[in-house]
């Protein structure tokens, strides 16, 4: 099949078995790959009520039909399970070298399944396939086992670990790759974990079937020299993702103390020119990209390294907790990287930590005597370590913002400031309900990447609640994704302006199949409306409730910062619900109707 | 960098900016106002821009635009 590697390659570690089938052509033709395989194979193999951490969970890593081609961004690929954070749907979205390397050994998808009596490594070199003993590689940081894996088998070799922190039961564990870059949310590294899968090694030499060679050669350069002659690469390349911090504390955006405020007085030595000159030594890619966001850094205060902070890192680790010194922030990064923990959870459980202590609702007795406060490094990196082990007060942060809260009460939910479960990434919506529905109806929780609507809130009126505003979300959610369901990378889309419709003619030189990005908005629906079902089916008595924000975006505004004193109105909260599940034809309960499903394609799914 | 002359001050937005110039990249513009006060003129909404540089130096937008500035502006666009 022309644009994929060809197969699908299931691993059950209980019988330490492996099948290859191929890549099913119907699937390719309403999935397409990458995050749309992960989201079909997931609802259709997984049997309902599996406890995320058994045996019977799934994780499937999926490329898409763009990755490991030369067409700009096709670097990325999707890791899908149920997710031990929320009970629902995940989906890890990650950048680096493997999707490529997988594509070569002529597999788009790998599903693992089952358990492993002990810690094993899978190792995949074109046919060759293995499970490998990992008792050495067991409790190793990331960065260690993954130097140890290139070491024994070569640096052309790529790989995927996880960390102590997925070992040990971390619920928003992660899986490392190419020494930093991450599948972050929603805890894939923690089902691996306890699947004692410790790591995944790919290199492969095969070629990837094209549909037609000469127009491939043709749109991958012209999309190409679109990034070349963009005016942003140069501020992009330089600055990265940081690029936004010092929009975000203008606007009041940034995430500061816990979400309190959404401005922080130490911001502006967290923005991107100072990280810049300060710690930046240089800059870093996935593979096939011409405007490189990573920025590998070097933290002179604690003689170490990381590739990174990037936004969401800087705000949730550092304004968020308090810290305005970016190799304080950047090494909070590296511990998380080398341990094994998504940041932007990390630094929502540490937030809600502090705020709980301030308010009396934790104390000394339950922090294993420690005095939490904003501001306090040396706090941020003990409490990340207890995460990572789950060591006393640590085990409790482990579970996430929502269990944590439910597990202790006195209120505590009230500062857990989080959607379905999961820890909202960084940006303060107190006054920005586009950004607010956004986070509301992510299909994996708080997550900003599907629908980042917040300057649309700027353009049109932060606090205006029409029924444009939900339609753009809408439009989001269906289109952004699909760069996901492509394995390809949506930055140059997002950050340069490359005319999107410059991928249709790449994709379809590539696969062979026409499809406008019309076409493709309605695959994006289609997968959409599936996670959605999934959802419901896993959660008893799944309605509206679960697509209510953190109260602090409608019952606390902020005392300080741009948005001082803003804030959503309740009824508004309710109101954008209701059109949002109006416009997308689903009930007032947010589930959708029969109709829509069948026209979407989704008839197989009607109960 | 300044395509008219070094005592010229230009502005040139970058992407979706240029729609508050008419289509047009480098415009001139007077110095000795802020680049804030140069927004409100034209009627760009400084919320949706994220960066500024003078002369490829990122500055805020309290800065004073000097004769002979080559001001260059960039939206935020869709983030991560």
């Amino acid at each position: 099949m022309d644009g994929y590697g060809g197969s699908i390659l299931r691993v059950n570690l209980t019988n330490q078995s492996f099948t290859k089938t191929p890549t099913p052509e119907e699937m390719a033709r309403n999935y397409i790959g990458g995050r749309g395989f992960g989201a079909y194979l997931l609802y259709k193999e997984l049997k309902k009520g599996v406890n995320p951490l058994d045996p019977e969970n799934k994780v499937i890593i999926s490329s898409g039909p763009i990755s490991g081609l030369m067409i700009p961004g096709a670097g990325k690929m999707d890791w899908t399970t149920k997710s031990p954070l929320t009970g629902g749907y995940a989906s890890a979205s990650l950048g680096g070298m493997l999707t490529a390397e997988l594509k070569y050994a002529g597999i788009d998808t790998i599903i693992v399944e089952g358990a492993s009596i002990k810690p094993v490594y899978l190792f995949i070199e074109n046919n060759t396939i293995e499970l490998k003993d990992a008792a050495d590689l067991w409790g190793k940081g990331t960065f260690e086992c993954e130097k140890m894996l290139k070491e024994r088998h070569g640096e052309e070799f790529q790989i995927a670990v996880i960390g102590p922190a997925g070992e040990n039961g971390v619920l928003y564990a992660h899986v490392n790759h190419d020494f930093g870059r991450q599948a972050g949310r929603g805890g894939v590294g923690t089902v691996l974990g306890a699947k004692r899968l410790k790591a995944i090694v790919i290199r492969g030499t095969k070629s990837i079937p094209v549909a037609d060679l000469e127009a491939y050669k043709k749109s991958g350069m012209s999309l190409y020299k679109a990034c070349k002659d963009a005016e942003g690469l140069k501020p992009w390349q330089t600055y990265g993702t940081t690029i936004v911090v010092s929009w975000c504390d203008e606007v009041g955006a940034l995430p500061t103390r816990n979400f309190s405020a959404g401005s922080f007085e130490g911001g502006k030595t967290l923005y991107g020119p100072v990280m810049r000159e300060q710690i930046v030594v240089t800059d870093k890619g996935c593979f096939g990209c011409p405007s490189p966001c990573g920025k590998y850094s070097y933290m002179k205060r604690y003689d170490t390294r990381v590739e990174g902070p990037e936004y969401e890192t800087i705000g949730m680790l550092g304004s968020n907790l308090g810290l305005p010194d970016i190799q304080d922030v950047a090494e909070a990064n590296r511990l998380c990287d080398d341990l094994g923990i998504d940041t932007i959870s990390t630094g929502g459980v540490i937030s809600w930590a502090i705020e709980c202590f301030q308010r009396g609702i934790l104390t000394t007795d339950d922090t294993d005597g420690l005095i939490l406060k904003y501001g306090d490094p040396n706090i941020v990196f003990s409490l990340i370590r207890k995460i990572a082990g789950k060591e006393g007060f640590g085990a409790l942060l482990a579970l996430g913002t929502k269990k944590a809260s439910q597990k202790i009460g006195k209120g505590s939910d009230r500062y857990a400031i989080q959607v379905k479960g999961m820890e909202q990434s960084a940006y303060a919506t107190h006054n920005a309900t586009a950004m607010l529905l956004a986070y509301m109806t992510c299909d994996v929780g708080a997550h900003h990447n599907r629908a980042w609507a917040i300057t649309y809130d700027l353009a049109v009126g932060r606090d205006k609640v029409v029924p444009e505003k939900v339609a753009k979300v809408i439009w989001f959610q269906n289109f952004r994704p699909m760069f996901d369901v492509l394995g390809a990378c949506r930055l140059q889309w997002v950050e340069l302006s490359i005319e999107r419709d410059l991928y249709c003619p790449a994709l379809e030189a590539i696969t062979g199949v026409n499809r406008s990005w019309k076409d493709l908005e309605k695959v994006g629906a289609r997968i959409w409306n599936l996670t959605r079902l999934f959802w419901i089916r896993e959660n008893e008595g799944f309605d509206r409730k679960w697509d209510m924000p953190a109260r602090r975006f409608y019952e606390d505004a902020p005392e300080s910062g741009t948005t001082k004193g803003q804030i959503t109105k309740p009824e508004d909260v309710q109101k954008l619900l209701d059109m949002y599940y109006e416009q997308r034809g689903w009930d007032t309960n947010g589930i959708p109707k029969k109709e829509t499903l069948i026209e979407l394609g989704l008839g197989e799914f009607v109960e | 960098m300044n395509l008219l002359n070094n005592k010229t001050t230009i502005l040139h937005p970058i992407g979706l900016l240029r729609q508050y110039t008419k289509g047009i990249s480098d415009i001139e513009i007077e110095p000795d106002q802020t680049v804030d006060d140069l927004f409100q003129k034209l009627g760009i909404p400084s919320q949706i821009v994220a960066l500024v540089l003078a002369n490829k130096t990122v500055v805020p937008k309290v800065y004073k635009i000097r004769q002979g500035d080559y001001i260059e502006i960039m939206a935020v666009l869709g983030g991560g």
